[in-house]
């Protein structure tokens, strides 16, 4: 069936409140995006701003997909603070990976200093830039005040996941200090190149297989809430937030709803939860994203994922502020392409309003 | 102390997670001449097997595990150079990794841990393990059981090709194979030709029991 809008205007009214000719596709094709591109190897894609962005550009005009440019920082969030970090040049790498933190105690983290973004993160400026410039309405990583943007970013995991029981001063400390850089990052980019761009952060290892709903209540939420409460207040249109992973026990005790995404944000969960609770729960509030099944994606058929994004299709179409057709994590970057456009297919077969 | 009383106290000091009361007490153990693989098994493992245990079922959570395995591994220090080998009874050795790739390892410490607690002889390679170190080690080591792991769709894709490696080098025949981890399912397990599967580390170790029990039988 052949699309009435482009995806640009599809993507611009569903964040504008307007209606949309069908269900939008957020596949979250990030690193999808270089193999697409015939790249070996993800180490290229995302150490150089130039062809993060051309090779997003491009996947997306292949596919017909709704995801503007998602943009993240080439020294993952932690080449700032002065952690090591292993660009992904090997075939087994999916993303950058930090090696050494740039606080292995107490002492080293207080001291510390917030990054400054013009000066420790030029390659995530110019490609920030560039995309707002091209007038491309981006999706821009803005990590700081979760465990998951501070730890390895700042602090090894491990190390921060004991503190929480024997220290959690230091991980307030932390967590306080990757808040501050959150926002000072945003506010550099809405300074230096306006508000057409929508902050993202995603949440894994603030997720309840790992800690308990009230350390998350206690030391995470209050720094994510004024995280996204002050970026918010600089007029950019909304947050889009992806709580990755299991966030049963912290939907359960109503800590989600306290952190704002705007009004409406872009919600979207794992597979751990379905597309009918997110719905029933948050779409009064917000557009919904979601959620096949990352493994389907990657060792299923086409078949079998056009089945998935249909029944996915089906319930989440009618939520309040708008759904949109995406996958339960990141889309595998060296999952099939077929079922890439199994979603965008499915979309335009099943999701026509 | 009596030395159920003193098994106790250490049972409770893991399940704390307080390593200088731990090492307090193993050496005290020592000190009044207990045996020390006793203590380790009935005091020591036991507290594991409580979290493990409050782990599977929700109480308990990463840092409470590996606060406790933290306490567990200072017993063990204390303990391990006064026991002897032959008493141990160890039921099998098991080589874990996480696979290529992949970098979240917290996983594989916390079934680690539970390993140790259980009297497996453990060969930990670590996170972000290449296909062929897999290989030398099982050729080295001659491991019962072979636990990988892997967080990420992209890493999981790593597990066939350790599976088909091990097939070409003929050495599958010789190790168990078992996979786990956030994107695996049990009919993955199965399509990439493993022989057991875990949704988390407390039915890791029940898995690893099982096949064991089946390589003995085999053998």
């Amino acid at each position: 069936m052949k699309d009435k809008m482009t995806s640009m205007e599809r993507w611009r009214s569903l964040v504008d409140g307007d209606p949309v000719d069908r269900v939008p596709v957020f596949p979250w094709a990030i690193g999808h995006a270089a193999t697409t591109m015939g790249y070996e190897t993800l180490g290229e894609y995302y150490s150089k701003p130039d062809v993060q962005l051309k090779c997003q550009k491009i996947e997306k005009e292949l596919f017909g997909y709704d995801q503007p440019v998602c943009l993240l920082d080439p020294g993952y969030y932690g080449e700032a603070w002065g952690t090591e970090i292993e660009e992904p040049y090997r075939e087994a790498m999916s993303a950058p990976s930090p090696t050494v933190p740039a606080a292995s105690n107490a002492e080293e983290l207080e001291e510390l200093e917030v990054p400054d973004p013009e000066e420790d993160m030029p390659r995530f400026v110019e490609l920030v830039g560039s995309a707002i410039e091209e007038d491309l309405f981006p999706i821009v990583w803005i990590q700081g005040g979760w465990v998951s943007h501070t730890a390895p970013q700042l602090v090894e995991l491990e190390k921060f996941m004991k503190w929480t029981r024997t220290d959690p001063d230091l991980c307030e400390i932390a967590l306080d200090k990757t808040a501050e850089f959150a926002i000072k990052l945003a506010e550099y980019f809405a300074d230096n190149f306006g508000t057409e761009w929508i902050p993202m952060d995603a949440t894994p290892t603030d997720a309840n297989i790992l800690i308990r709903a009230e350390v998350f209540g206690d030391i995470v939420k209050p720094r994510a809430k004024k995280v996204h409460e002050k970026v918010l207040d600089l007029g950019v249109p909304m947050w889009y937030t992806h709580y990755c992973s299991d966030h049963l026990k912290n939907i359960e005790a109503g800590h989600i709803e306290d952190i704002p995404l705007g009004d409406p944000g872009i919600i979207h969960f794992g597979p751990e939860i379905t597309i009918g609770d997110i719905k029933e729960r948050f779409g009064k509030r917000n557009i919904v994203c979601g959620n096949v099944d990352p493994p389907t994606l990657q060792t299923g058929s086409f078949d079998e994922v056009t089945e998935l994004c249909k029944q996915n299709i089906e319930t989440g179409r009618d939520s309040s502020n708008g759904y949109m057709l995406g996958a339960g994590c990141e889309f595998p970057p060296r999952a099939p392409a077929s079922n890439l456009y199994a979603m965008v297919k499915a979309a335009r077969e099943y999701g026509q309003y | 102390m009596e030395e159920e009383d003193l098994f106790g106290e250490l049972t409770d000091a893991v399940v704390a997670g307080d390593k200088d009361r731990c090492r307090g007490l193993a050496e005290q153990a020592l000190d009044e001449g207990l045996d020390p693989y006793k203590a380790l098994m009935e005091g020591c493992a036991e507290g594991m097997n409580i979290m493990s245990d409050r782990y599977d079922e929700g109480e308990a959570y990463v840092p409470d595990i590996l606060l406790s395995a933290e306490a567990l591994y200072e017993a063990m220090d204390v303990l391990k150079p006064h026991i002897d080998v032959e008493d141990t009874g160890v039921s099998g050795k098991v080589l874990l990794g996480v696979v290529e790739g992949d970098i979240h390892d917290i996983g594989k410490n916390v079934l680690k841990s539970i390993f140790d607690a259980a009297g497996f002889d453990v060969i930990d390679l670590g996170r972000d393990v290449r296909p062929e170190q897999f290989q030398e080690t099982i050729e080295k080591e001659k491991p019962d059981i072979l636990g990988l792991s892997a967080l990420m769709t992209t890493s999981m894709t790593g597990m066939p090709k350790i599976i088909e490696n091990l097939q070409k080098a003929g050495l599958r025949e010789k190790v168990k194979v078992m996979v786990g981890g956030a994107p695996i399912s049990e009919d993955y397990a199965e399509k990439i030709g493993a022989d057991g599967y875990a949704p988390n580390a407390p039915q890791a170790k029940k898995t690893a029991e099982k096949l064991l029990k089946q390589k003995k039988k085999e053998a």
